[in-house]
């Protein structure tokens, strides 16, 4: 299977496999994908990877993947310097 | 910096809305991360078969530049080069890159446009190996191209408009295939439902290119039938379309250098792995969806609308959203296309001016002429994106009216 | 060259031929295109390598979303290039594996 070493999260490369195995061991929202794998933390906020582990966590609950929940967006929605908000 | 509206992305709606406010004699900036105007209006050249003769040519680059000369003219001022990290509802917009860190404002207006969907493909992090919006971006805009020898990878009316416009670049487009099938293609590695998309789609697809797909997969289902049997590719401008194939690996060291593909069955799984084929490049199509990472920051509720292009910023008919003051327009309502973008500019712009209190009596009806003209964008539309767009409008505009009854929000008549 | 030749794109929009640097080699690009277009004008795809694995990574997105072609420029850390206009005589950096990158002004 070439799914095992498939990228989904370019920005920290994080497998299909292991966002699978997220799934397995108990997360059930992007956040909890978020938490156990670093998927959607990089320096792309998941503007990439997002609809793609949604995908994975419907595949895995067998739900429709609209039905995933978007992960909270949070201000800076852009990698700013810390020098621009203190 | 201060100002009465602070409009967020130079693409056609943010532009749009800006021209109409400053004629109205508002106070304009124009924020865009980019460093020229204009948005994805830059990369466009197509006919629309649905307007009259003489009126058909879209020239985006034209249309950018001549909307960005007009909002400067009319007193706005437009900044590149700065990204907007926080709306602060009521106050303004928070940016890096700017001349300051503020721009405070009464009203602002979100026109952050779209984003490409990934289409993932082992091998998909080499050099080489790019969006087909990028792709579309460097050859069109900036006159490079992605590689010398290309394959296109996800069946869409964007990857074969991209293909089109790269050929007829100079650039031997090897073809445009599948994407590996699995969860993360999901149906667009199916052979039945790519065509069922393609034909809906390609029935009012802009340019001869297009209006050749439609022809092959608009016909007859016979044809189609026919198609999906056979494993020889279908061929626009001399540009092979692979149905029955996909790219399932991409291969090179530090970059890419070839691509592996693999018969596809039916229903979408692999039969058995075809050849490798050389290629300096890849692009790769999984379609638009609205970017909302700012809109959902400021707390917009996002709703799912799959016939929008994904979750999109709930707001009422007049571009409000549960905000007050925070307006929204173009693809991030919806992916439709930059006619309707347009057409959405301008009624946010005579909203926002009704909003704070500029509209003047007697000129209520402009808003409700500014409805009716994206009314007739949307008709007038070449291209469907997705599927199913007017339900999706109708049930947004049904969970805002019952937003409304269960809230004290929204101040619209 | 992966410049296309023609009438409108010769005139372009953008300036005249200047020079630059990438990881201290000299290449030509047209002033006020992206530095990510000047680069692969020049067959250079490889951007960056990735911080953790080292592998290499290039042109993804094209429109400032993805931050995969984020490079040094004149000792500016984490610009990305297909944003950011070139300039004459710039000095732009790869970011290599191990090295700290830090945001965009």
């Amino acid at each position: 299977m070439p799914d095992d070493k498939l990228i989904v999260c370019r920005c920290e490369e994080v497998t299909l496999d292991e966002i699978k195995k997220a799934v397995k061991d108990g997360a059930s929202t992007v956040s909890g994908i978020k938490k156990r794998t670093r998927a959607c933390m990089g320096m792309c906020q998941g503007r990439v990877c997002q609809s793609l582990v949604k995908k994975v966590l419907a595949h895995e609950s067998g739900n429709q993947a609209d039905s995933i929940e978007t992960a909270t967006s949070r201000s800076p929605v852009r990698p700013i310097q810390l020098g621009e908000i203190i | 910096m201060k100002t009465d509206v602070a409009i967020v992305g130079a693409g056609p709606a943010g532009l749009s809305a800006a021209l109409y406010l400053a004629r109205r004699g508002l106070g304009v900036v124009v924020l865009d991360e980019y460093f020229r105007a204009g948005g994805r209006l830059a990369g466009q050249l197509y006919e629309n078969p649905k307007k009259p003769p003489g009126q058909r040519l879209w020239d985006g680059k034209a249309i950018a530049e001549k909307l960005s000369g007009d909002v400067k003219k009319a007193g706005a001022t437009i900044l590149t080069g700065v990204s907007v990290w926080e709306i602060a509802p009521g106050s303004g917009v928070f940016i890096s890159g700017g001349p300051c860190q503020k721009i405070a404002a009464k009203a602002v207006l979100i026109a952050t446009g779209a984003a490409e969907r990934a289409m993932p493909v082992e091998g998909w992090t080499i050099p080489g190996v790019m969006s087909a919006g990028a792709a579309q971006v460097f050859a069109n805009v900036h006159g490079v191209l992605p590689g010398r020898k290309v394959v296109m990878a996800g069946i869409d009316p964007l990857s074969i408009t991209v293909a089109g416009e790269l050929k007829k670049a100079g650039v031997e487009v090897v073809g445009i295939f599948l994407p590996p099938p699995g969860i993360l293609a999901g149906s667009s590695g199916l052979p039945q439902w790519v065509i069922g998309e393609l034909s809906r789609s390609a029935d009012m697809a802009p340019g001869t290119f297009l209006k050749m797909a439609g022809k092959l997969f608009g016909g007859s289902y016979r044809e189609v039938g026919a198609r999906l049997c056979s494993l020889a590719p279908a061929n626009i401008w001399g540009i092979p379309l692979h149905l029955r194939k996909a790219v399932i690996r991409v291969e090179g060291e530090e970059q890419v250098d070839s691509v592996l593909t693999a018969r596809i069955s039916h229903d979408g799984k692999i039969e058995q792995e075809d050849c490798r084929i050389e290629a300096d490049a890849v692009c790769l199509s999984g379609g638009l969806y609205p970017l909302t990472d700012l809109i959902a920051a400021a707390g917009c509720p996002l709703v799912s609308m799959p016939g929008l292009g994904g979750m999109v910023p709930l707001h009422g008919p007049l571009l409000q959203t549960q905000s007050k003051g925070v307006f929204l327009a173009g693809s991030v309502t919806g992916i439709e296309g930059a006619p309707v973008a347009i057409a959405q500019g301008h009624l946010a712009g005579v909203s926002i001016a009704a909003f704070l209190g500029r509209l003047g009596k007697g000129n209520r009806h402009e808003l409700d002429r500014a409805v009716e003209m994206v009314g007739q964008a949307r008709e007038e539309s070449p291209l469907k994106f997705y599927p199913g767009a007017d339900g999706a409008r109708k049930e947004l505009a049904a969970l805002w009216d019952r937003w409304k009854i269960n809230s004290a929000g929204g101040n619209y008549a | 060259m992966l410049r296309i030749k023609g009438k409108d794109r010769e005139k372009g929009r953008e300036g005249d031929q200047i020079t630059f640097t990438f990881n201290g080699l000299s290449y030509q690009g047209l002033a006020g295109e992206p530095i990510a277009a000047a680069l692969l004008a020049n067959g250079v795809r490889t951007l960056r390598h990735h911080e953790k694995s080292g592998k290499p990574r290039g042109i993804y997105c094209g429109i400032g979303h993805c931050y995969e072609c984020r490079v040094t420029v004149d000792g500016v850390p984490g610009v990305r290039a297909c944003l950011t206009p070139l300039k004459e005589g710039m000095e732009v950096m790869s970011e290599r594996a191990g090295e700290v990158t830090s945001n965009e002004n």
